[in-house]
């Protein structure tokens, strides 16, 4: 069954460090399927990210989620608990409450599901830049979340995590909505339903996938020359 | 150098009342440091993760606790204890129960405020982290706990080196009583003032040992959280 999750945010002004980031923004994510957000850096992507996961709280506007639905997050700067890989994925079901054989049943399956089992017993601070983001990936999704957040989740991958991910993502649209950051042109072809397009705190323009791939001239040119 | 080597002897001599007195110290500070932990560290960690109005002044408070003279405690504790004080109907005024209130009383404010900075640095780290995955303050409080497990222990030790060397509060609660309430530190000073000097230098040099395997313990602690922690 498709999953409809709507999420809008409303006339948003925001303020941080007496710079105005977003200044009566709105933006619409399509119901269903994975929404690309494009922008040049310091457009306000992750900022964005930020405030519909509930992190940063806006000064004036209204973002409208159901805060019911369990939100996966999976953020730029990973964070990471001062434990081994293991107990850094498992934290989103033990805050839940689950039980520890659940938990320990579930991670397990994931590592091995996307080949990182090996290194459960490693310290996850000292991951590299890659491999960390591939298990904060992992961690974002361990909860089986119905709306999941990604800034820029293959942005230090290699091909093979990165193609991990991308399948993950491709066999879950249907099942949880989907808002990725990405600078890639290529991976917002590839998986993008909807395309928008941001720019100083400015919503630009939305694209459905075909016309993202037939315009994608026009749009470098006008929105990223 | 007759003084140092007759108190070695007495060390070694496995004088009862000396013993006596050492195992008093160890289990009046013990008790004060497991009561300490037990009250400190939730209360460190809350203030820690929670921002609230006058956490500063809170803060500032219990820092300036730290300094807080023994003596005072012991006079506070008397006079609220004494057979005509508010609290006089407890009758615990010269007991080793006093002794370990008085102790908790001066450590607590240590272990507190040097648990609370620990535990603050943490917390700043995991600020983000905690709002990403909802977590609750009950959560907060025991992932920030476990996580900082060893260098809490060192805080903690440091709390029972203080109750230890403390001698002005338990001197005045305790009134030094033989075979009751007299500890190494009332000793000390006892058999100075009385000129029994080899005594007193064998419970100093043990009092020093023991300084000695605390911080062995927590240096091992130390080499052993680097080790092994994931930080």
């Amino acid at each position: 069954m498709i999953k409809k999750v709507k999420i809008e945010l409303k006339n948003i002004f925001l303020k941080l460090d007496k710079n105005h980031i977003f200044k009566n923004f709105s933006l619409d994510f399509s119901a269903e399927g994975i929404s690309v957000v494009l922008g040049a850096n310091g457009s306000g992507k992750t900022i964005l990210t930020k405030i519909i996961k509930g992190i940063l709280k806006v000064n004036k506007g209204k973002i409208l989620i159901n805060r019911k639905n369990t939100i996966g997050y999976a953020p730029q700067q990973v964070v990471f608990l001062r434990r081994n890989v293991f107990d850094n994925v498992a934290f989103p079901l033990r805050v839940k409450g689950d039980n520890e054989f659940h938990v320990k049943k579930k991670v397990n399956f994931l590592l091995k599901e996307f080949d990182v089992f090996d290194k459960r017993f490693l310290s996850a601070r000292s991951l590299s830049a890659g491999n960390a983001q591939y298990i904060s990936f992992i961690r974002a999704i361990i909860d089986d979340p119905e709306v999941l957040i990604l800034d820029e989740p293959c942005s230090n991958l290699d091909e093979v995590y990165r193609k991990k991910v991308e399948l993950y993502l491709k066999k879950n649209k249907k099942k949880k909505k989907i808002i990725m950051i990405t600078h890639d042109f290529l991976q917002a072809k590839r998986l993008g339903d909807q395309i928008l397009i941001i720019d100083k705190g400015e919503f630009k323009a939305k694209f459905t996938k075909n016309k993202f791939v037939k315009n994608e001239k026009s749009i470098i040119n006008n929105f990223f020359s | 150098m007759e003084i140092l080597y007759q108190s070695i002897n007495l060390i070694f001599s496995f004088d009862q009342n000396l013993y006596e007195i050492i195992f008093l110290s160890l289990k009046v500070s013990l008790n004060a440091l497991l009561f300490s932990t037990i009250i400190a560290l939730p209360i460190s960690a809350f203030v820690a993760v929670k921002n609230f109005y006058g956490k500063k002044v809170l803060k500032l408070f219990f820092n300036s606790l730290m300094a807080l003279p023994p003596v005072f405690v012991g006079l506070i504790l008397y006079i609220l204890f004494s057979k005509s004080g508010p609290f006089g109907f407890f009758e615990i005024l010269y007991t080793p129960q006093i002794m370990i209130i008085a102790q908790i009383i001066i450590i607590l404010p240590i272990i507190i405020s040097i648990s609370i900075e620990t535990l603050e640095i943490i917390n700043k780290e995991y600020e983000d982290f905690f709002l990403m995955f909802n977590t609750t303050l009950q959560k907060k409080i025991l992932t920030l706990l476990w996580d900082a497990r060893f260098s809490l222990v060192t805080c903690i030790l440091s709390g029972l080196g203080r109750a230890l060397s403390e001698v002005g509060a338990i001197i005045i609660v305790g009134g030094n009583i033989i075979h009751y309430t007299r500890v190494m530190t009332t000793t000390i000073a006892l058999e100075t003032s009385r000129g029994n000097l080899s005594l007193a230098m064998s419970l100093g040099i043990i009092l020093i040992i023991i300084a000695l395997i605390l911080n062995s313990i927590a240096l091992i602690i130390k080499n052993f959280s680097i080790k092994n922690s994931y930080d």
